[in-house]
């Protein structure tokens, strides 16, 4: 096969503004924008992938990157649907039910040792609204207020899990078993992700 | 400005303009069916779904 130089290459790759108009249901254009560019840089790993013989590590890498990448798509639509909805009045932060607990006020009633005190504390329950909530949160936020059906939840979770292999330290496994498949299985889910948001959304 | 002089200028304004096109600038690739086709080819039909424009959306 020929290969391409590096500008070939890009000069293949759609520009910013075009991949930009497949998400003009996001009207917060700094992220349509960002969207876009995590999409060009995806199809450059693919390009890249496709026009260089490479050894399979530096495919399985690859690989992972763009699932990283498609991740960070999957969570940052995830909260802008659920941002949206409130905006809209379509729902509110306690019908998303995610919730953290603050403890304040530590009042010392017995010192047991020099690394044990026993206390009483204020504990305050607090909505975490969405910007501040984490993937893991996201979900069940979409999931509580009908953003995405229920049924979606394995395929975005296997999203958030695949993404969290970026943590080398936390696998039991050499880190070499991606596919092509898998990725563009990603995509999928990406792409009834944004049909969910524009139906919920109208 | 003599001819070499412009000459040169002409030159390092070739050289910035690839520069520019190759690390600052963007492509000019101004739809994503073409893309679309290839990504379908090579294996990835649903990120195709997912750039080609959809003119609903």
């Amino acid at each position: 096969m020929t290969q391409k130089t590096e500008l070939e290459c890009l000069q293949d790759i759609p520009n910013i503004d075009a991949l930009a108009q497949n998400f003009t249901f996001i009207d917060d254009l700094t992220l349509r924008k960002n969207i876009a560019i995590v999409f060009q840089y995806i199809i450059f790993l693919i390009t890249l992938e496709k026009n260089h013989s490479l050894p399979g590590a530096v495919s399985y890498v690859i690989y992972k990157d763009m699932i990283i990448h498609t991740a960070s798509i999957t969570e940052s639509l995830l909260c802008y649907g659920l941002k949206k909805a409130l905006e809209k009045g379509k729902t509110t932060i306690e019908t998303m039910d995610i919730e953290e607990n603050i403890y304040k006020d530590f009042i010392k009633i017995r010192e047991i040792s020099s690394t044990e005190i026993v206390g009483g504390v204020t504990k305050v329950k607090k909505y975490v609204e969405p910007q501040d909530m984490q993937f893991n949160d996201l979900i069940p936020a979409a999931i509580h207020i009908g953003l995405i059906n229920p049924a979606f939840e394995n395929e975005l979770k296997i999203i958030r899990q695949s993404r969290n292999r970026v943590h080398l330290s936390s696998l039991s496994r050499v880190d070499n078993l991606y596919t092509k498949e898998e990725v563009d299985n990603m995509f999928a889910t990406v792409k009834k992700l944004k049909t969910s948001i524009i139906s919920y959304l109208n | 400005m003599t001819k070499k002089n412009m000459e040169l200028q002409k030159k390092n304004l070739n050289k910035l303009k690839n520069i520019i096109e190759k690390y600052g600038g963007d492509t000019n690739v101004t739809n994503t069916r073409g893309t679309a086709v290839w990504l379908k080819k090579v294996g990835y039909p649903s990120l195709a779904d997912l750039i080609y424009h959809d003119a609903k959306n």
